[in-house]
Parts: C-alpha cells; structure tokens; sequence
C-alpha cells in the first residue's frame, strides 16, 4: 500500500499534506494544510486506484520534457510498487501539461495502448492526476485478410489525393513554415485501417445540399465586403432550432481557381435583422496565395513516395470489455501503422516541391 | 407489468410494429428501424419513453382532437403509473408540440417537482415522457407566515440597480421591442430557504481591462474596433474587457445608446499571430435601432411599493438535505423578470403557452 509514499509527491517545500477517510467506500479527501486540494479513490481490494486534484495552479517556472518524464517515471513507481513493474514500456507527451504513462507489452514486446498507469502533472512538476486501469487484460490473435504488401497497395489505391491549399502549421509539422501551400491531402480522406486490414471508409460530406441562394449570397457578400475579397463555396445553410432559435446557419469553404483552401468557416444570421449574430473563422481566408502555384508533382508520383513511407506492423490494439467474474479488457493483435523513426505520420505532399509534409512528434518520449 | 402493446396507439400511427421486450427495456420496431425504447424499473413499472422517429410526420392536430386523445393516453398510461397524478398543464410549445406535466396531489395540493413529463409532437405522437421515482416521501408542514413582511424582505433584498434594455417581443410577454429604463429583478432575485430571505451575491461581471494595457492589447483592440466599425457602422459600441489564450484576444464591447451603455455585448477575436479576426459574437438584440426612453425614473421607494403590488407568494417544494433529501414546502415568492423604471410595468418572461391547465377530471 502505498498512500504514504503519495504524500511526499504532493507536498510542496512549506506544506503537510494529509489524508481523511470520507465514508467506508475507499474514498479520502486529500488536505495541503487545511485546503482541500483533492481526492483519492481506492480499489475494492484496498489498493490505489487514482488521485485526483481541484486544484488548479498557474506555473510560473517549468520543468524540461527530460526532467518531468523521470519525475513521472519515479511517481508511478513510487505509488504502485510492484505492480509497475507489469508495465515496462514508457511514454512522455506534453499538451499543455506532461502526461508519463507506464504501458504493459504483450508477447512479441509490443505496446499496449490506452491500458496504462498514468500521472499527469503542471509543467512545474506538480501533480494533477494519477489514474490506473481497473482489471486485467487478454490479447487475442486473429486472422489477417491480406499480406502487409496488399494492405498497403489497398490503402494508397483508396486515398483519392485531392488537390488543397494547407497550412504548412509550425507547430503541428517538421519545417512547417506558417503559410499556405498547394499540396496533395492524404490525410483528410484517407481510411481507417481494421486490425484483420480491412479498410472502413467516411462518407463524402462535400454534398452542397440545401443551399439556399438568399442565405448564401449574404455570406459571399459578408466575406467579400468585411473580410477579404476571394471566392467562396457554401457547402451547406441549414435553418432548424438546432442552430438557434431565429437564426440561419451557413457553412463555406474558400476556393482559389476551384482547389479548396483551408477549413470551414460558418457564419449565424439573425433571421429578423438579416445581419451576423455569430461567426467563426478560419485563418485561411486571409491568407495569400501563391497564385503561379501549379502541380510538379502527380498523383502517381505521390502514391509512389508515400508506399515508401507508408508502414504497417503486427501490434495489439483496444478492441472492447468483457465483465465476466473480473473486467477484462481485450486487445487483438493486427495491423498497427508505424510511423518514421523520431517523427509522425505524412499528412500531406507539396505539390509543387514534392516534400512530405511529417507531424512533428518532437513532445512525445518513448522508451 | 407492461408488454408494450397498449403503448403503440400513443407512439405511432402505423400499423405493423414489432415489440421486442427484454427485462429493462423495450423496443419497439417498424421494419428493422426502432421507433422508440420504452424503459422499465426494477418492479416493471415504466421509467420513461423515447422516440427516434425523425421522419415520418402526419398532419398536424387540434388542440380539441389533441386534448381527446390525451384523454386516452391517462387512463391507459398515467393511471396505471400512479393515479394520484392528477393535476395536468398542457402547454404548446414554440414548435407546435405539446408539453404535459402531471403534478402529485397532495393533501389537495399540486406537487411541482417530482413530475411525470410528456412531449407530444405537434401531430399527437408521443416523443418523449419522463416518469419520476415512485416512492417519494414528503413532509407537509408549511411555517405559518406574514406574507407581507416576506414580500418586504424580498423588496429590501433587491439591489434594484437601473439599467437600459431592450424589451424584445419574443422574450417577454408585453415585450414591445422598444429600449427601457428598467429595474432587473430577475438576475439578482434574493434566495429564500427554511432561513428566510437572503441576498445573492451579485454577478459577476466579464473580465474587465486591467488598469494597464500592453501595446499588443491596443493594438488587438484597435483592430477589433475597425472591423466592428466596418460591419455596423450604424450601431454604437465601447470596448470593457478581454480575454485571452496563447492563440487568440477576445475583446469584449457593450452597445451604446447616445452614449449610454446598455447590456448588450459584441465580442471580437483577434488571431493573435495574423492579426486578422477569427471570431465575432453580437447580441441579435444590438442592431435593434431606437432611441432613449424619456420620463423621469421612479425613486427607489416608489419602485418597492410597484414591486410589492406585482409579486405573489406562493408555496414550493424542496429537497431538505437534512432528512435525507425529503420533500419540504416552503413559502417563494413570485416575481416579474424586470420592471420598468419609469411607469413601474412589469416585464413578465414569455414561457410555453398554457392551453389548460388544473385537476383533470
């Protein structure tokens, strides 16, 4: 048990932390002198199950990645002793605040996903969270539909590889550059991949249906008077309670010589005023355009290159719970994509400089 | 208990449904499409019903044929449940429905928590019914009162602050979408427990500019302004405060009546990297064009005594958290949403139209 060696990670320099006992349901209310600062949540066995805090602090000086991912390695080892131990594998993110999570593997030493002891914690090293699963575990093998080579030539067959104006974002791309390029998408429509290989499809939601003229004229006339003079399309005006009482719904997308650009921006009319009530939208639309911007590259050239990045290996992942005598959680062992070594996945090629376009996972540790 | 069939003429007008029962729920079925779930407790009883049916709609129904079958629909369905819910009020909804709530007697009293809550569409099908737990136990005792010293606590409770608002006709019944000076009571009512009257705290305003702002502040502001300058030059606003994340600023306007500020609010966000905006917010009620009302305001004396001709005390019911959360009555007080600070007319917020409303016989 291991309540006491909590305290510690929770203290601060000048502070005692203390814990009382709520009911007989395994609950303690958790104490930083007097201020309640959280609970704990113990299994029916006794055993720690989470910790929770209300509190919410501003960070005045942050830890390195480095230093909060083996302060949380050491966290959940302290607390859960033992049975850390089933969980070798770890894993650090940062959104916001540092995530470590202490993942089992299965047989073949490969990763478990979502089933895992975790601490989140303030960039300042303080505690937030600390959750574990409840119940045991179970991987089941099954019957792949095609060899690793045929799932990758179906999935790259699939991908239609439209034409888009994108954001090259900084943050979410490796030498993202803030500004928009034409490239080749091959994320937005691609398909999810079942561990037995079979591909699942998302309907086409591009249909312009109920686009009502008068509606849709007010936007392009909004957009072009009050935002930036460019083409746009109006997927959808929708007028139902749904979106507001009296009021008019319209959805659009800008166009540049009818390749989309960016996301969706929306606009609310008021019905009686005719005016916006409410509008939400995306950066795309002031953006400049490189208007000599013309494919180099062709939709061949992109399946070619992306066979080369495109991988997939044999790994568990989440299926669903079973509640017999004990919770299980079961997992199937199938195709898992694998991203490049020290990035993400490919998102996009430019069109016209033929660079692929990788996440950057630059925030995320894996051990 | 239930087997579903004596529901079907309630939940739908077609003629070939399945009924698929299982312990706790069922379902009901026309084609492979499920209609509806009805849920049931442990003893059997219903706990609720409801509809899926989006498509299939069947012309619209009297109040008259509507208030006939609903007839029907408690004797085979409420009194089965409960016979002692016998107090109804049939409202019409904005889109046509019909609201049904069935209240408790007790004692001869109407019971307005714990209700059995139907919605019928507006062509008589039955779209979703609410019932409460069955055993609820409740203590009668009400404290003997002076109803006018209660409705003068309540008065002397209210901040009573003037303010300018528009009384937009969708929103209040005598609404007449013109400006006034009013008294609100509404957002500041007092709070009255088994204690008595007590004063609420007051709201809490948006955050407002910190005394000092940075050159980036002005700089957002200003490009909030400009833009709301260009999208409606004919309405006037003040910027009061902001917000802000790593992304964006949103700043926050009130709209102005030759130069009085009224409670109406724009919001601009500003994309902090492109200084472009990315979002805007207006009040619908902001471009409502008008001018300021006239008169001399009543003193804050007059405003109580109007106050205390337009407030009713009435009984209530709480959950005393004491006695294991049982029913109390307690003594409320009935108040209009705003009152004008000039004539003293109170301004009553619009609800459902109630078509009828009493002990159904």
């Amino acid at each position: 048990m291991s309540l006491e060696t909590l305290k510690k990670w929770l203290e601060t320099a000048n502070t005692t932390c203390t814990f009382t006992e709520d009911d007989d349901d395994g609950m303690f209310s958790v104490y930083l002198d007097d201020e309640e600062i959280g609970m704990i949540q113990l299994n029916g066995d006794g055993s720690f199950q989470s910790y929770e805090t209300y509190d919410d602090r501003e960070v005045h000086e942050r830890l390195s990645n480095e230093e909060l991912f083996k302060r949380g390695k050491m966290i959940l080892h302290d607390v859960f002793e033992e049975r850390a131990k089933q969980f070798p594998l770890a894993t650090g993110v940062e959104l916001g605040m540092y995530t470590v999570s202490l993942h089992p593997v299965d047989e073949t030493g490969k990763e478990l996903p979502i089933y895992a002891l975790s601490v989140t914690m303030y960039l300042d090293g303080m505690v937030e969270s600390i959750t574990s699963p409840e119940g045991t575990f179970r991987v089941e093998d099954i019957e792949l539909l095609f060899t690793k080579e045929e799932l990758k030539e179906n999935y790259i067959a699939s991908l239609p590889l439209s034409l888009r104006f994108m954001k090259y974002d900084a943050e979410e791309y490796i030498g993202g550059d803030d500004t928009y390029h034409l490239v080749y998408d091959v994320i937005s429509e691609s398909p999810l991949v079942h561990p037995n290989g079979e591909l699942e499809f998302f309907e086409e939601e591009e249909e312009e249906n109920d686009v009502d003229p008068e509606w849709a004229d007010l936007t392009k006339d909004f957009i072009e008077k009050h935002i930036a003079p460019v083409d746009i399309r109006v997927v959808s005006t929708v007028d139902s309670d749904d979106v507001g009482p009296n009021s008019v719904e319209v959805t659009f997308i800008r166009m540049y010589k009818g390749i989309r650009v960016g996301d969706r921006s929306t606009l609310h009319f008021s019905k009686e005023f005719k005016r916006v009530i409410h509008a939400e939208l995306d950066v795309s639309l002031y953006a400049e355009i490189e208007e000599s911007a013309s494919p180099v590259m062709t939709k061949e050239e992109v399946r070619k290159a992306l066979y080369k990045e495109l991988d997939f290996h044999i790994a568990p992942s989440y299926k669903d719970e079973e509640y017999e005598d004990d919770f299980i959680h079961v997992f199937e062992r199938g195709y898992v994509e694998r991203f490049p070594d020290g990035k993400g996945a490919v998102h996009a090629y430019d069109a016209v400089t033929k660079q692929p376009w990788y996440v950057n996972t630059s925030s995320i540790i894996e051990e | 208990m239930t087997d579903g069939r004596k529901w079907l003429s309630y939940i739908t007008y077609e003629k070939d449904i399945t009924i698929q029962p299982s312990e706790e729920i069922i379902e009901f079925f026309y084609g492979a499409e499920v209609i509806g779930t009805l849920h049931l407790d442990e003893e059997g009883f219903p706990s609720g019903y409801y509809s899926y049916y989006e498509a299939n709609q069947y012309p619209a129904m009297t109040e008259g044929d509507f208030l006939a079958r609903l007839r029907e629909f408690e004797k085979e369905i409420i009194d089965m449940f409960d016979d002692s819910y016998c107090y109804r009020v049939v409202s019409r909804h904005l889109d046509g429905g019909f609201y049904v709530e069935y209240r408790k007697m007790i004692d001869g009293h109407p019971l307005i928590i714990e209700t059995i809550d139907a919605y019928f569409r507006e062509d008589g099908i039955l779209y979703q019914l609410d019932f409460p737990t069955r055993d609820v136990s409740f203590n009668m005792t009400l404290a003997e009162i002076n109803e006018m010293k209660l409705k003068e606590e309540y008065v002397d409770c209210l901040p009573l602050k003037i303010k300018l608002q528009y009384i937009n006709h969708q929103l209040y019944e005598n609404g007449d979408d013109r400006f006034h000076y009013v008294y609100e009571i509404g957002n500041n009512a007092p709070f009255i427990g088994n204690d008595g009257v007590e004063q609420m705290d007051e709201e809490e305003e948006i955050s407002m500019f910190e005394s000092s702002l940075t050159t980036d502040d002005t700089v957002f502001i200003e490009i909030a302004r400009k833009k709301l300058k260009e999208i409606m030059p004919d309405i006037c606003v003040s910027e009061v405060g902001k917000d802000e994340t790593d992304e964006d600023m949103t700043i926050y306007f009130e709209r102005l009546l030759e130069n009085v500020s009224l409670d109406l609010h724009v919001q601009v966000t500003i994309d902090k990297k492109e200084r472009v905006m990315t979002g805007l917010y207006v009040n619908e009620d902001c471009y409502a064009l008008g001018t300021l009302p006239e008169g001399e305001f009543l003193s804050k004396e007059e405003a109580k005594k109007h106050l205390l001709n337009n407030i009713r005390v009435i009984p209530n019911w709480t959950y005393d958290e004491e006695e294991d959360s049982r029913l109390t009555r307690f003594w409320d007080i009935e108040a209009p949403y705003a009152m004008d600070a000039v004539s003293g007319e109170p301004f009553i917020l619009r609800s459902d139209r109630v078509i009828k409303e009493g002990v159904r016989k």
